[in-house]
């Protein structure tokens, strides 16, 4: 049954990644913001201008659970925290969207699932918003076509440039404690969930990690070899030590080859966002650039979607998360001794 | 809203060899006169990308007049022969027939391996991304024989009706399943709808009502159909330098010469929303290098003029590689969705 009135929304962490989603959240009609939670106050120029009562302002995300009794909780913080608030959510009937890492470790997923599982009812989808991004959806829509045939290998480069340090190195991402993990479990989680996307989910997982360069108790290099059942293998390269954004992912098929790279992005450091698509036969390239990015609104429209339909979440599930999740486990399993000797991870 | 960059190695002039294309041209010239220039068949129009009234003459070819419109600058015949006296034309002129009989058929493998093939390509690719479930498509496109047999080969169509006005003539050797000829006026074609997908391959540029693609493509598909277009802008690197002096610009074949600017707002006005807007054109360099060539003492800025003439391959292949990404090529590729 679809519902007439919109759903309401509250937003716990109003970080960079919470500040995103409350601009989508605004521009839904089928949405609507009832509360911000961030353990900072809030800047009271930017709710001002919202037009934002201080009372739909909370420090403690069970306050405002159980104060606003929101629809969907947007889930933006630090991955210390988002499993409780996760669970919590889950538990007092609300929707749920997370932001990706869900967590800092498996366990962490698996006590989201744990809630998930006992209220059917509800909708959970996690933030693996790169699946949406115009050159992924458009390299995703050419495979599935089946023209250039089977993906053979698949490879990712994901990186920062760690920008002066100062800031990089003080992080919250690179606080073990907080985090769990370095760039692998930050950003290079977003990488293995596209190999998934393409590929389904992979067998045989080796990683090697490092902190070769900055001062951080997390890794700043990864890189990870993997390879599904169907025996298509797949390499990851993330890092925070490229010195430029970087983003690109190349997909080797039998009958050519796409290469999406840049990312569509507010600074736009990752450059134009484009997609090659090279043709084995003719030897033949197309260059395909994209002017507008929305893959933050595509997301959240399909969970709105799967809400007022009572549809199944098919995309970025919570079974995306745990899977994605096991591949980092896997490798942070097997640098283990390294971590003892560098005081990491 | 995406822009595409095509790169493959080949010249205008495999698929338009010169002397052929010359000869049509000559009998271009020869019988537009009394085809399609008599004052009591011209009628004045607006400009078919803004619709706005105001336009200044800025060449004449074959004693047709170019205007330019002051609003969108785009570049238009003025008065203009009727659709009716144009199929007329395209059916029966010589020069029509030395198109299909000779040149066409001479360059026939090379245009469907370098032309065609990659239009099917493009085309398949936009179905498979937009309307993976397309069953029906119109063309309602001249010289429809290669694309449609190329096209059969990437998408199985249940139906696909070709509706030029001379589809019986050029068609009619054309055989691929599910296909049927049926030539009618562009304003008659929604009897063929509901279509997923209507096909506009160099159209726009060489009839009179640019509208009625338009409006025969939003009455005709299903509500989130797909309209395919080619054409050739004004705002492409070759015919800004070249202008009056390009030989690309002649009538009946290039009577409307929108502007980007002036396309755009067509496709805004008629309601489709953009989903691609490239300029993969690969002759605009070319074109120009080709007629500065020809003819040296032709009035081109110092800068171009050294850019084409002095530097390599490499340079000018990079110059239209440019021009590609930044959409200002002459060659004009738009995907539409109804909406």
């Amino acid at each position: 049954m679809r519902l007439t009135k919109p759903l309401k929304v509250l937003i716990v962490g109003h970080g960079y990644m919470g500040q995103i989603r409350r601009r989508v959240v605004d521009s839904l009609p089928e949405l609507t913001l009832c509360g911000i939670c961030d353990p900072v106050p809030c800047d009271p120029v930017a709710t001002v201008v919202a037009g934002f009562s201080p009372r739909s302002i909370f420090t403690d995300h069970r306050d405002a659970i159980d104060s606003l009794k929101p629809d969907i909780v947007f889930v933006c913080t630090p991955n210390k925290y988002s499993p409780d608030i996760c669970v919590y959510a889950l538990e007092s009937g609300c929707h749920l969207f997370c932001e990706k890492p869900p967590g800092r470790s498996l366990d962490d997923v698996h006590r989201i699932r744990k809630a998930e599982l006992a209220r059917p009812d509800l909708k959970v989808m996690f933030g693996f918003n790169h699946r949406h991004h115009p050159a992924i959806l458009e390299a995703k829509s050419l495979v599935d076509a089946g023209r250039m045939g089977r993906i053979i290998w698949l490879r990712g480069v994901y990186g920062k440039s760690g920008g002066s340090g100062t800031e990089f190195e003080h992080s919250w991402r690179n606080d073990p404690e907080i985090s769990g993990g370095g760039i692998l479990l930050d950003q290079g989680i977003h990488m293995l969930d596209l190999f998934r996307f393409f590929c389904g989910d992979f067998e045989k997982v080796h990683g090697i990690v490092a902190t070769g360069y900055w001062n951080i108790g997390v890794e700043d290099n990864a890189f990870v070899l993997l390879r599904t059942a169907a025996g298509q293998i797949a390499q990851l390269h993330s890092s925070a030590t490229l010195w430029k954004h970087t983003f690109r992912l190349e997909i080797g098929l039998e009958n050519g080859y796409l290469v999406t790279q840049g990312l569509l992005s507010k600074t736009g450091s990752y450059g134009r966002e484009t997609l090659i698509i090279g043709r084995k036969a003719t030897g033949d390239e197309e260059i395909v650039y994209f002017d507008r990015d929305l893959s933050w609104d595509l997301q959240v429209k399909e969970l709105v979607r799967c809400i007022q339909n009572n549809d199944p979440v098919t995309d970025s599930t919570s079974l995306d998360a745990l899977r994605v999740m096991g591949l980092i486990a896997e490798v942070y399993s097997q640098n283990r001794s390294y971590a003892d000797c560098s005081g990491g991870l | 809203m995406k822009t595409i960059v095509y790169s493959r190695d080949f010249e205008e002039l495999e698929i338009r060899p010169q002397p052929a294309i010359e000869e049509y041209r000559r009998l271009i010239a020869e019988e537009i006169q009394s085809w399609l220039t008599r004052p009591e068949s011209l009628a004045e129009r607006p400009c078919p990308g803004c619709k706005g009234n105001e336009s200044v003459l800025v060449f004449e070819k074959y004693g047709l007049n170019y205007m330019q419109c002051a609003a969108c600058s785009s570049v238009f015949v003025s008065p203009c022969p009727s659709d009716a006296l144009l199929t007329e034309f395209y059916r029966e002129s010589r020069a029509a027939r030395f198109w299909r009989e000779s040149l066409a058929s001479r360059t026939l493998e090379t245009r469907r391996k370098k032309i065609y093939g990659p239009l099917a390509e493009w085309i398949s690719g936009v179905i498979d991304r937009h309307y993976p479930d397309a069953g029906t498509a119109i063309d309602v496109g001249y010289h429809s024989q290669l694309l449609v047999e190329e096209l059969s080969s990437k998408w199985a169509f249940e139906r696909v009706f070709v509706t030029n006005p001379a589809a019986d003539i050029e068609c009619r050797n054309l055989r691929s399943r599910g296909v049927e000829l049926r030539p009618t006026p562009l304003a008659q074609v929604s009897q063929f709808g509901p279509a997923d997908v209507m096909l506009s391959i160099d159209i726009l540029n060489c009839i009179s009502d640019t509208d009625t693609v338009f409006q025969s493509a939003r009455s005709s598909l299903v509500p989130g159909g797909l309209l395919m277009m080619t054409a050739l802008s004004i705002s492409g690197f070759d015919l800004q330098v070249l202008w009056e002096h390009s030989s690309n610009i002649y009538p009946p074949d290039r009577l409307n010469l929108f502007s980007s600017e002036g396309l755009v707002g067509a496709v805004q006005r008629h309601g489709f929303q953009l989903l691609e807007f490239s300029t993969p054109g690969m002759f605009d360099v070319e074109n120009v290098r080709r007629a500065l060539t020809n003819n040296p003492d032709l009035n081109c800025a110092r800068f171009v003029r050294y850019l084409v003439m002095n530097r390599d391959a490499d340079a000018l292949h990079d110059f239209q590689e440019f021009l590609q990404r930044h959409r200002l090529s002459s060659f004009v590729r738009l995907a539409l969705r109804k909406v």
